[in-house]
């Protein structure tokens, strides 16, 4: 019993002996493994801005401008026959930077009754560019080429033609996206067009 | 010789023996490293360039200040519209032979949580991207008056990037339709390296 005793307290202070070592030696040497670290700062200010390419109400179909210029919902109507709205929405360049534009379609719904659907950007003296193509309910092209926007007061146009099967609505949710050239900066507005 | 006596009669546990005389050995010690000798150590220190270090990207904003271990970048936010500056600054990894792990870490931030300014954005991303595509990100988005941060954490996994290997940060801003023109935020965001 007496021996017992004794090996239970030698073991006890054996415990007590390393556990001591270890943070000893922890204490010693917090960076045994030896890396070296060290820290980069980076520190990004943001400015709350008011963008220079703002969009305009057009002329054709109804077009809602939500505020700060910067988003529109777009209103049309795709009958049995073709019908061209030349002028649905407006860019415009208030800066005295040069920007390239395009469309690009991310979402939509019941867009299997468009036969024909063609959204484009249009200029006297650029031309046409076809931006987003829906034939026979489905896309042939998604997303645009870029089309110059100049610098100011530039206006572009947003034209588009459309022909359904049926009267029911199709929504297309759209990026109009403004790009700094030579860079890949770029603002994205979300346009809604929806086709009664 | 009394006295010694008394002493020797003081009963005293074994563990707190066994303290005394850890502490009297770690004295001893100590005074006795001091007494044999001493070794000199001359450290030379030399301004170096980080192993990984920023570098100036196509789409850093104008007005940004981007130095090897510190930048600066003066970014905007849009009302209602996205912004991205797809290369906003470069980490690039100069070291010809090893990888390095970094991660990013949330320092700071202003405005702080629950004052009203904070509601002028919706989002700050901070997205790296490699040649290959998206790696990994820290973001900042807003609920009500106050940042919610994307790890929770406020900082990444570490990720490795190969030696002499370019990567970068890819800048999201978003505002909301409400938005006050001149609100400004500020936020540091340590890179750490190992």
């Amino acid at each position: 019993m007496q021996k017992n005793s004794t090996y239970a307290q030698k073991l006890r202070q054996s415990i007590w002996l390393v556990a001591t070592l270890f943070v000893l030696l922890g204490f010693l040497f917090p960076n045994v493994g030896g890396n070296t670290y060290f820290a980069l700062l980076m520190e990004p200010r943001t400015t709350v801005s008011s963008p220079s390419v703002v969009l305009q109400a057009g002329t054709a179909g109804n077009s809602t401008i939500y505020m700060n210029g910067t988003s529109a919902r777009i209103s049309a109507v795709a009958n049995l026959t073709p019908a061209y709205y030349d002028y649905v929405l407006k860019v415009v360049n208030n800066a005295s930077d040069p920007w390239k534009i395009r469309l690009k379609a991310y979402s939509q719904s019941n867009i299997g009754r468009l036969s024909n659907c063609t959204i484009c950007f249009q200029n006297a003296s650029d031309g046409t560019s076809g931006q987003v193509y829906i034939v026979n309910g489905n896309y042939t092209q998604q997303t645009g080429p870029w089309y110059d926007l100049p610098a100011s007061l530039a206006e572009r146009y947003i034209a588009v033609t459309l022909q359904a099967n049926n009267s029911e609505v199709s929504y297309i949710n759209v990026y109009l996206e403004i790009l700094i050239p030579d860079k890949t900066t770029y603002a994205q507005y979300v346009l809604t067009f929806e086709f009664t | 010789m009394r006295k010694l006596k008394i002493i020797k009669d003081i009963r005293l546990k074994k563990s707190t023996k066994f303290l005394i005389l850890l502490l009297t050995s770690i004295l001893v010690g100590t005074a006795n490293a001091a007494i044999f000798y001493s070794l000199t150590m001359q450290p030379q220190v030399t301004v170096s360039t980080p192993v990984i270090k920023f570098d100036s990207a196509p789409d850093e904003p104008s007005g940004s200040t981007v130095n090897d271990a510190w930048c600066c970048l003066t970014a905007s936010s849009y009302p209602n519209a996205t912004l991205t500056y797809e290369k906003a600054v470069y980490l690039n990894n100069t070291d010809g032979v090893n990888s390095h792990s970094f991660r990013l870490r949330y320092v700071s931030i202003t405005p702080t949580n629950t004052t009203a300014d904070v509601a002028n954005w919706d989002s700050i991303k901070f997205l790296v991207y490699n040649s290959s595509g998206y790696v990994f990100s820290l973001d900042f988005i807003v609920s009500g008056n106050n940042w919610t941060l994307s790890p929770s954490s406020g900082q990444t996994s570490y990720y490795s990037i190969p030696a002499s290997t370019v990567w970068w940060i890819r800048l999201e801003t978003l505002s909301p339709a409400t938005a006050t023109e001149g609100k400004v935020c500020n936020i540091q965001i340590a890179v750490d390296v190992q």
